[in-house]
């Protein structure tokens, strides 16, 4: 009997180890997006709710993230923000005419390049660098500020992706599924 | 006067010489009977006048490549004439002018007979004249294959030849069996001619295959009047590497046509009519259509297909692959081809293909003269045209043959590699407008190639992202052979802009200039010499393989100015700022020995001197770096800073050699100097690149002493020393701490390090402690309001980007100092209520301008732009701030213990602190 009962805990302490492996793994989602669309409404000069093709169910959202006192935000991710702010007037024009497009990825591609002379294009690459930089920094440091492991990365890239298309001008190609793209 | 000699009779012989002497003085008869006859007696004797009659004599002229046997023939005059003649070797005979002969039979050999003797026709029986042969039986071995004809009839006239010579061209082995009679007509195919009058009824056999022809005069397919041959599902070899299948072929009044397919099954045979050596030959070529002949021209109409076409090599161009359709048309003299589509074209380098390249091209066809062939072809496309003369003195293949193409604005396009490379880049594509003019001389059994290329408004790219646009380029090449090399390239651009990544260059403002020498190593395209001139001047010689391996000695000219403009500010510029605001001055020189097999060694050095300015940064000197990119090696060099200033700090006359070991420099002497009264010494620096991307840089022994700054509003003295300085691309850590004094206490920072140090995202990070600070001496020269008293506390995890600060952690708390006075400012309450979230209280506690206190302590952190503050000393679920001591004083009480405040807010609020203190001054 004092064996069987011997075993049954044993049972139960191995159930119990099993069970005791847990997989962590936290991304808040919601938060990301909210930081995602502040700070892609600021760096493009956006106001809250506007952007066409915004489902609805984000309208109510957006005016209770305005209702919270706190934004994600650092040093870095202000000047960040300010680079990115300084530079959009000039990627605008490349994103309307169709030579820039927005990834699924969060970063800018170049799409049709036609007719654009090497020195224009020169700029554009050039442009397209730096802000694809600054976005790689700005969704590292929106990691860290969110305490989101460096490996989820890519998953913040893809939430900026549709902030960055919901704010991009009339006319930007954008990547709504990998390999698909449609012009806005 | 008769004399005969027979054979064996020396003594004859000997009266016979007195005799012939006689005879040639007196002229006469020469009877040779069964006797041996050589020399050049006969012919002597022929020329003389003398009349030589041969019964049964050996007849054995050597030397004139006459040899008889069972001759009976009188020779007189130069002329002979014979009956059963059993003829070995060749007949070659300049003195004798006609040869009539019967019952001829025996074995021709020719050997070389591939008209060396300046007239580019056929050596046999070439300058003998009126050759008439009756009830021929003979058979020719020739190196080209066999010709043989029984009891048939030859006549040749004057200036003529046999065609065997330009059919032996073709190494055809054919046969000819019936009555043949030739005369001096021209041929199509040369000055001297086979063909003429008479009849030809009999068989011909092409390929062992028999065809019943009847043919009124020349039988051979040649320029014949009144001949007349058809033949059905004739199937000709009449090339060795090209056969007819199933043609009709016919022969009418002087012209013929032959309607067929032709088919190519041994293309190795037809590199060998190609000036170029090809190693291997694969793949199927098929032809069909018409090619016919008329009066000396020949026309045709002709499909063409290449399908898989694969040469070995011909010099530079390297396992040339292609298929093509196209149509060819025209006549002799003139004509026409269409391509279709042409792909694949594969060059040394690369792949370079060209897809469904379509153009109308114009054929101006051989002149086969005597001298040799003379042709021209001719392609036009658009509005440019391509024309290629080439001058063969006797046949292909000759020495002293010229091929010459010239090129006129010529447009390429369509020309690509996908899926390849060209010149390392993969999916290259091509177009513009191309002049060129090629000359190829064969010398010494080799090609020699003078060529230049000028290409107009040219544009490529590649799939790296490497391209141009409107592009004028110069190509220059020689070498003295095509096929082995060395090849001398030279390579000017003068106009246009090419850009990678973002990388741009403007040719027009930046001509480059590159000179390399090809040769080929191992099956390898190698450079063994290299120069280019253009954003910097660049030299190398030595041996570099295109497949990465080689050695050499590579050596830089330019100007820091130049080069760090084009490659750095200006391309970067937009990704980091901080760069256009650099600039630099001076020149930059380095020669280096570099080694690539498994892995790359560079042994060398790298001088520049100049100038560097920034803004609030200026430093002139030089150096120059010992760099050793090897397992082993020593090498030595030196650093001199003539001036370095950044802001108030100024150095001068650092001097320190450098030592070059593997992988790392060395600074060996540091520096000291002096700075506000106070010192800043420093001692070696090392700098380790063996990761070329992740150069780590170590300074030891720094160390700062007494450096008074007295100048500031709170003045300080500046204590410190790091064991070491390691910096990173990444990071930059300091290994020690910095102290300063200063409102009679002690500020200290230590762990300090700089992340992304040269980038715009740079931050700086460290801990401080701080103690004995003097509330009274801080508080006077800050907006806060008056205090007194001292503090200690810390700061962790001190995180300052752009100027701003990230993060922290601060603790604040009263040291308790003897006979010093706890008080607090009004003014600073309002401060510390304002920090807090509340009010000003001043209009509380109008009367009291300052409070005693006991106890003063907080924490204050910064995460994320929020922060939080607490009062450190906990009473009944009271958090103070500022305690006071004892029924007097003040208390400051954080009501709200999750005081959370936004970085923009609590900016908001120190800016109200300022406010209200300006505002107090006004």
């Amino acid at each position: 009997m004092g064996r069987i009962k011997g075993l049954f805990i044993i049972g139960l302490l191995a159930l119990f180890v099993l069970s005791c492996v847990t997989v962590n793994i936290y991304f808040p989602a919601a938060q990301a997006q909210k930081t995602a669309r502040e700070i892609t409404n600021e760096v493009r000069g956006v106001q809250p709710g506007e952007g066409k093709g915004e489902p609805r169910s984000f309208q109510w959202m957006g005016v209770a993230y305005a209702q919270e006192e706190l934004d994600i935000s650092n040093a870095t991710i202000r000047a960040l923000k300010a680079s990115m702010k300084g530079r959009y007037p000039k990627l605008a024009h490349y994103l309307s005419s169709g030579i820039l497009g927005e990834s699924s990825q969060g970063f800018l591609v170049l799409r049709d390049v036609h007719g654009l002379g090497i020195r224009d294009k020169a700029r554009v690459n050039r442009l397209m660098a730096a802000e694809n930089s600054d976005r790689k920094a700005l969704y590292k440091a929106v990691a860290q500020a969110l305490k989101i492991d460096g490996s989820q990365t890519p998953r913040l890239g893809k939430i900026f992706a549709k902030e960055w298309q919901r704010t991009a001008p009339k006319g930007t190609w954008m990547e709504v599924k990998p390999g698909e793209w449609k012009r806005k | 006067m008769m004399t005969v000699f027979k054979r064996k009779c020396v003594v004859k012989r000997l009266c016979g010489c007195v005799l012939i002497v006689f005879l040639l003085c007196f002229g006469g008869v020469l009877v040779f009977r069964d006797a041996l006859l050589s020399g050049l007696l006969p012919v002597l004797a022929s020329r003389m006048g003398i009349t030589l009659k041969l019964e049964r004599v050996h007849v054995d002229l050597s030397p004139l490549l006459i040899s008889a046997e069972g001759l009976q023939a009188v020779w007189s005059n130069g002329k002979v004439d014979m009956k059963m003649v059993e003829v070995r070797p060749s007949i070659y005979h300049p003195f004798v002018s006609g040869i009539r002969a019967s019952e001829v039979k025996g074995r021709f050999s020719i050997k070389g007979a591939t008209g060396r003797e300046g007239r580019g026709s056929v050596g046999f029986l070439h300058g003998l004249r009126n050759l008439e042969l009756n009830r021929v039986t003979l058979e020719v071995s020739a190196p080209w294959g066999l010709f043989s004809m029984r009891e048939g009839r030859l006549f040749l006239g004057r200036e003529s030849f046999l065609m065997l010579g330009e059919i032996g061209l073709y190494k055809a082995p054919w046969s000819l069996d019936g009555d043949f009679s030739c005369s001096g007509k021209r041929s199509v195919l040369g000055k001297s001619s086979l063909g003429g009058k008479g009849e030809f009824v009999g068989k011909v056999f092409w390929n062992g295959k028999e065809f019943p022809v009847r043919v009124h005069a020349s039988p051979i397919f040649l320029d014949t009047e009144g001949m007349e041959i058809d033949a059905h599902g004739v199937t000709l070899k009449f090339l060795p590497f090209l056969v007819v299948k199933e043609g009709d072929l016919s022969f009418r009044n002087g012209g013929g046509e032959l309607k067929a397919s032709y088919e190519l099954p041994s293309l190795k045979a037809v590199s060998k009519l190609f000036p170029f050596q090809f190693p291997r030959m694969e793949g199927e070529l098929y032809i069909s259509g018409v090619m016919g002949w008329r009066g000396g021209d020949i026309y045709y109409d002709l499909a063409v297909l290449g399908d898989g076409l694969e040469l070995g090599r011909v010099g530079v161009l390297k396992g040339i692959r292609a298929q093509f359709q196209g149509h060819l048309e025209g006549r002799s003299g003139d004509g026409r081809f269409v391509f279709n589509s042409l792909h694949l074209l594969r060059l040394a380098f690369g792949t370079l293909e060209a897809r469904d390249l379509k153009g109308e091209g114009r054929v101006r066809w051989i002149d086969w003269g005597a001298e040799g062939i003379d042709g021209k072809l001719q392609f036009q496309k658009g509005m440019g045209s391509l024309s290629l003369s080439f001058v063969f003195p006797s046949l292909i293949r000759e020495e002293g043959a010229i091929l010459k193409a010239d090129i006129d604005r010529f447009p390429i396009g369509g020309l690509g590699s996908e899926g390849g490379s060209f010149c390392l880049h993969k999916g290259v594509k091509l177009r513009g407008l191309v002049d060129a003019h090629v000359e190829c001389e064969k010398r010494r059994r080799r090609w020699a190639v003078v060529a230049r290329v000028l290409g107009k408004e040219m544009a490529f790219s590649a799939l790296n992202g490497i391209e141009g646009d409107g592009l004028r380029a110069s190509v220059d090449l020689t070498s003295d052979s095509i096929s082995t090399g060395p090849w001398r390239i030279r390579l000017h651009l003068d106009e246009g802009e090419a850009l990678y990544s973002y990388w741009f260059f403007d040719f027009s403002k930046t001509p480059w200039d590159l000179s390399v020498e090809l040769l080929e190593e191992g099956g390898k395209i190698c450079a063994d010499q290299a120069e280019y001139k253009g954003l910097a001047g660049l030299a190398f010689q030595g041996l570099f393989c295109s497949s990465g391996k080689g050695e050499g000695t590579l050596s830089l000219n330019g100007s820091s100015d130049r080069l760090y403009r084009l490659l750095v500010s200006e391309p970067m510029g937009e990704e980091h700022p901080y760069l256009r605001q650099v600039s630099l001055k001076g020149g930059v020189t380095g020669r280096w020995f570099f080694r690539r097999n498994d892995r790359l060694e560079v042994i060398g050095d790298l001088r520049w001197r100049g100038g560097v300015e920034s803004k609030g940064l200026s430093l002139r000197g030089e150096f120059s770096l010992p760099i050793l990119y090897a397992p082993e090696g020593k090498a030595v060099g030196d650093l001199r800073v003539d001036s370095f200033t950044v802001g108030p700090v100024s150095i001068k006359g650092w001097d320190t050699p450098l030592r070059g070991a593997p992988y790392k420099i060395e600074g060996l002497n540091g520096h000291s100097f002096d700075l506000f009264h106070g010192k800043i010494a420093w001692g070696p620096f090392y700098l380790w690149y063996k990761d070329l991307k992740r150069p780590v840089l170590e300074m030891r022994g720094i160390g700062i002493k007494g450096i008074k700054l007295s100048y500031l509003s709170l003045p300080m003295e500046v204590d410190g020393g790091f064991s070491g300085v390691v910096g990173g691309i990444d990071k930059v850590i300091l290994n020690g701490g910095v102290t300063f004094k200063l409102a009679r206490g002690e500020v200290k920072l230590k762990d300090i390090w700089v992340s992304s140090p040269f980038t715009s995202l740079m931050s700086v990070g460290c801990d401080i402690n701080f103690s004995h600070l003097d509330l009274a001496e801080l508080t006077r020269v800050t907006p806060f309001g008056k205090m007194m008293g001292f503090i200690k506390g810390s700061i962790r995890n001190l995180v300052v980007s752009h100027g701003q600060p990230e993060a922290f952690a601060l603790e604040v708390e009263t040291q308790k100092v003897e006979g010093v006075k706890k008080r607090i400012s009004l003014e600073a309450i309002n401060s510390i209520s304002i920090l807090g979230g509340g009010g000003p209280v001043s209009l509380f506690l109008p009367f009291f301008k300052e409070f005693g206190y006991s106890y003063l302590g907080f924490s204050c952190s910064l995460e994320n732009d929020v922060f939080t503050l607490h009062g450190l000393k906990r009473r009944d679920k009271v958090e103070y701030i500022v305690k006071r001591g004892g029924l007097t004083g003040v208390d400051v009480i954080n009501r709200n213990p999750d005081n959370r405040i936004s970085f923009r807010d609590m900016m908001e609020r120190l800016r109200r602190i300022r406010r209200r203190e300006e505002d107090g001054k006004d």
